[in-house]
């Protein structure tokens, strides 16, 4: 049942992608907006980091959490002032288990791999003709996250999927009419409720396995503030 | 002998060389008046940069005392005094190599023979403007107003100005000035913490002592030249009576009547208002009273004898026609700046002695169009150009009251005839026809549509302000009959009928114009000519104004200015323009810094105006856009046809601003825009430029916030330190063949001026002009 719903959010997602692809391509054969002198295409590389100063999360008593992500990204100048794009990225971690509940030992060397893919529009907030200036994200896809863990004594490799919800701000600047530096702050909202079980991770290399419902409240109401930085490329008149 | 016969020759040859000079110097010919261009080489002061000659003058600022308070500031103030000079100098409106200069520079010659060292620091230019107004800078400029020279009675008084303005730059009173702001900012001390109403209170005082200062030591420099002391009271004669025009005659409405053609006697008013000195300087004001002035320097010349003292020293037959010229260049400047009515009595004024002059009759006709237009076509900014007659003083109210009183319909009329009766005496002149026949298309639309309508045989009732008579109007136009010009059926579309409008409305249906229109064109109504023109304008013809290559304008009655033209009206969707080549007239590029007492960051202005050239060669490469620029920052000495062209061309756009986006005017300078448009070979002209200006940033309320939400620190702490700008890009382009605004926008970025933000908005508004229309 949970499976289907998946599938069935996916066609959708698969429809959209179509309706909103269809849409760059009329926007960028019909408007007078110019994009970037002309470029209207971005491709690009993100580096995020996110800092989580809440310590409960996943009973991890010690500092605050750091997590590293690689982002690739390819955007559209669809109006003036929006821009769509579609992202992907994907974070590892390495981690040690530790399930006070159930094993009260720690075990090394299991993993998590986290695969985001999704969609945005940026919205340019400063009046300048996008891809410049400050905008405002809003982004959604699916998460995807392949694990490790330990199981009564015996590794697993797992999968389970997510969907997300974020919310962002942040600046581009062209320099030599090529390169684009993006700064940025995102917030993710994770929804997961009724999804697979899943590991949460604090960056700490710990891990705690709750149980299901627990992990995706755990997970949605805890927003994890991303900061990033890019480097991307202006492409196609 | 040979020798001597061979430098006869060349004797003669110099001489003649001479005269050739003085003819074309002061050859102006009354009759054939036109607007004085500049010729010869650029100056000197034209050609340098501003920040050059800040520096030059800060220079020698620390050459006379080293030991300067407030020396970073000081240099600040000059660099942004000097840009703005320069601003005005190389706006177009500052005439050289001309004979009113010529003459001026003569008059300061004669005053400092003695003092040949403060001579060379001075340069005397005169600037295009009505206003009675002198000024000087800190590095010797003295700027005289043409309309300080019209009303000069004799040289002494304009010697008198000299030797004031001369005061100002010899003590250095801008520099006074900017000191003792600087003081008051930083008096302190248990009595001393001045409010800023203080302060400005003590500026005030201050300017008045220097003035002052300037009356009475330009009186010293006065006394050693030998021009006569009687005249020095005149000139604050003037000055007390700046607000009226150079003469005082009783205004006759037969200027605009024919023989058969006679406004009814109740339009002439009956006595005017006295003529009252004005002498408002009020405690804030930077001059004192000039009566107190006039007081103290007649006192200083008590005694004294105008022995062989003379009112003209360098000439009095150039000091006339100087004058003459100044008078004739200010008409100009009044329709330029909508001063309709002041046009009119200012030509009314000069065909006293210079009857059937084509410009003055041109200027007439200029002006009663400009009334014309406003009144029928805009109503709601008539009195935007309107003068009321109660405010006016002396016998030129007899003019402001008569068009006062004319209804928007009658001046139609009016101005169809008076354009008609100019267009028969001078029919080869392109500019008056095409004026003329605005003026009968306006009449056509707004007011009498029906040939018929006008008598062919003269009026012989003498009780002609009271008989009506029944009038037709075009079918499109039969509700036109409302208020003054407006067209009701397009409130009537709207299904809005403002209150007013309505009263007015049923009111104006029964009311038929005054008997005295019919009589309007006796002897033309069956002219066939003027049956062509009225006929073709009646039925809707525009075949012939399109020939003539002027446009059948419509006014929309509802549109206010909207300063946004070039995009689709429902979503502002840009609109392709499809132009190839367009012409940059002075790009513009202002820094501004809100935050500090001198907001305008010179230096930096000018550099980036520099690199603003730069980018606008590059992005209109970028987008295929063929260019010329014509930038008064980059004209070298011999390029004066370029400052002319620009002179033109902004004079134009100013008009053009004034009037807004609401009104169309016709574009009446054909003849010099045909010149320019062949030398550019384009009709497109575009005025661009940014302004950047950096505010206080009040990011420290965003750190404070942040910490309920600690991850968010960071870019509080981002948001505190950036600085606050805004910039703003403004641009219009204005094809100056159909006299119409092809493209105006104003994109305000809350971001700082960078690189690729000025690049991709100059790329933006470069496409959309480039880019043919569908």
């Amino acid at each position: 049942m949970k499976l289907s719903i998946l599938k069935i959010f996916s066609k959708k997602l698969s429809i959209t992608m179509m309706v909103i692809l269809g849409t760059v391509w009329h926007a960028s054969a019909q408007t007078l907006y110019t994009g970037y002198l002309g470029h209207k295409t971005i491709i690009g590389y993100h580096f995020i980091t996110g800092i989580n100063f809440d310590q409960i999360t996943s009973g991890n008593t010690k500092g605050p959490a750091f997590l590293a992500r690689h982002e690739f990204i390819m955007d559209f100048v669809l109006d003036r002032d929006l821009t769509f794009g579609f992202e992907s990225s994907l974070s590892n971690l390495n981690f040690s288990q530790v399930v006070p509940t159930y094993i009260p030992e720690t075990n090394n060397n299991l993993s998590v791999h986290m695969i985001m893919y999704g969609v945005n529009y940026k919205y340019f907030i400063t009046g300048t003709p996008a891809p410049v200036g400050s905008y405002f994200k809003i982004k959604g896809g699916l998460l995807n996250y392949y694990y490790t863990c330990l199981k009564d004594n015996i590794y697993e490799n797992k999968k389970s999927q997510l969907t997300y919800l974020g919310l962002g701000y942040g600046k581009k600047r062209v320099f030599y009419d090529k390169i684009i530096l993006d700064l940025g702050v995102e917030c993710n909202f994770i929804f997961g409720y009724g999804g697979p079980m899943f590991p949460i991770f604090d960056g700490q290399k710990n891990i705690a396995i709750n149980t299901l419902t627990e992990s995706a409240h755990r997970i949605s109401q805890d927003c994890f503030i991303n900061y990033s930085v890019g480097i991307e490329g202006l492409f196609w008149k | 002998m040979k020798t001597s016969l061979s430098l006869k020759c060349k004797g003669l040859l110099l001489c003649l060389f001479w005269l050739i000079g003085i003819e074309h110097t002061y050859s102006q010919d009354f009759n054939n008046y036109t607007i004085f261009r500049p010729e010869g080489k650029l100056p000197l002061s034209f050609l340098k940069s501003s920040i050059q000659k800040a520096n030059e003058e800060f220079n020698k600022v620390l050459e006379a005392n080293a030991k300067q308070n407030y020396k970073h500031k000081k240099k600040e103030f000059l660099q942004a005094n000097n840009f703005l000079i320069d601003e005005m100098l190389l706006s177009g409106k500052v005439l050289f190599n001309d004979p009113i200069s010529a003459y001026v520079n003569k008059i300061a010659d004669s005053i400092l023979k003695d003092d040949p060292k403060l001579r060379s620091q001075l340069e005397i230019y005169i600037v295009k403007s009505y206003a009675l107004n002198a000024f000087t800078t800190s590095r010797g400029s003295i700027f005289i107003n043409m309309g300080l020279i019209a009303r000069m009675r004799n040289e002494a008084e304009l010697a008198y100005i000299l030797c004031h303005e001369i005061i100002h730059y010899k003590n250095k009173h801008v520099l006074s000035e900017f000191e003792q702001a600087e003081n008051l900012k930083h008096e302190s001390g248990l009595y001393r913490n001045p409010s800023i109403s203080e302060q400005e209170l003590e500026k005030s005082m201050y300017s008045r002592e220097l003035e002052s200062e300037a009356d009475v030591q330009g009186l010293k420099i006065y006394l050693r030249s030998n021009y006569k002391l009687s005249e020095l009271k005149n000139v604050f004669d003037i000055l007390q009576f700046s607000h009226i025009p150079f003469a005082n005659q009783t205004f006759n409405k037969s200027l605009f009547e024919t023989s058969t053609f006679k406004l009814p006697g109740s339009y002439q008013l009956k006595e005017t208002r006295p003529l009252q000195a004005q002498d408002n300087a009020d405690s804030l004001s930077s001059h004192p009273k000039v009566k107190l002035r006039r007081d103290s320097i007649l006192h200083l010349i008590r005694g004294m004898k105008d022995n062989n003292r003379m009112e003209f020293i360098v000439s009095k037959e150039e000091f006339m026609k100087v004058r003459e010229m100044a008078r004739f260049e200010i008409t100009q400047t009044y329709l330029e700046n909508r001063k309709y009515e002041a046009a009119i009595y200012n030509c009314f004024l000069l065909s006293k002695d210079h009857p059937n002059n084509k410009f003055l009759e041109t200027c007439i006709l200029k002006a009663l169009y400009g009334l014309n237009k406003y009144a029928s076509e805009c109503p709601f900014k008539f009195k935007q150009v309107l003068e009321d007659y109660e405010d006016i003083q002396g016998k030129q109210q007899g003019l402001y009251f008569l068009i006062q009183n004319l209804d928007a319909k009658e001046l139609a009329i009016l101005a169809a005839n008076y354009s008609w009766r100019i267009f028969k005496k001078y029919p080869n002149d392109r500019e008056i026809k095409a004026l003329a026949i605005e003026n009968m298309r306006i009449m056509v639309d707004y007011s009498v549509s029906t040939r018929s309508y006008f008598s062919a045989i003269p009026d012989h009732n003498t009780n002609a302000d009271t008989i009506p008579t029944s009038i037709s109007f075009k079918k499109t136009n039969n509700l036109a009959l409302a208020s003054p010009g407006i067209n009701l059926l397009k409130f009537k579309k709207h299904k809005i009928i403002p209150k007013s409008i309505a009263l007015d409305f049923d009111e104006a249906t029964l009311k038929p114009l005054p008997r005295y229109c019919k009589f309007a064109f006796v002897d033309d109504v069956n002219d066939n000519y003027f049956k062509y023109i009225f006929d073709s304008l009646a039925d809707g013809k525009t075949k012939y104004l399109n020939d003539q290559k002027t446009e059948k304008l419509t006014t929309d009655f509802y549109a206010t200015d909207d300063w946004t033209v070039g995009y689709e009206n429902t979503h502002k969707i840009p609109k392709p323009l499809g132009m190839n080549k367009v012409v940059f007239v002075n790009p513009f590029y202002y820094k501004v810094d809100v935050r500090k007492d001198i907001f305008i960051r010179s230096q930096a202005s000018e550099e980036a105006e520099a690199n603003f050239n730069t980018t606008i060669r590059a992005m209109a490469l970028a987008c295929g856009l063929t260019y010329d620029i014509i930038d008064k920052k980059q004209f070298e000495a011999n390029e004066v046809s370029y400052y002319n062209d620009m002179a033109i061309l902004n004079d134009w756009m100013e008009e053009f601003y004034l009037h807004g986006t609401q009104i169309n005017f016709l574009n009446y300078k054909n003849e010099a825009f045909e010149k320019i448009k062949e030398r550019y070979q384009t009709k497109y002209f575009c005025w661009t430029g940014f302004m950047t200006v950096r505010t206080q940033n009040i990011g420290f309320l965003k750190l404070v916030a942040s910490c309920f939400f600690p991850p968010l620190i960071p870019l509080a702490v981002y948001k505190t330190l950036e600085p606050n700008y805004t910039t703003v890009q403004y641009t219009m382009v204005l094809n100056i063949e159909t006299g119409t605004l092809e493209y105006l926008s104003t994109k305000e970025y809350s971001i700082k001026d960078r690189n690729d933000v000025i690049k991709s908005s100059l790329f933006e508004v470069f496409t959309q002009i480039k880019t043919p229309a569908h």
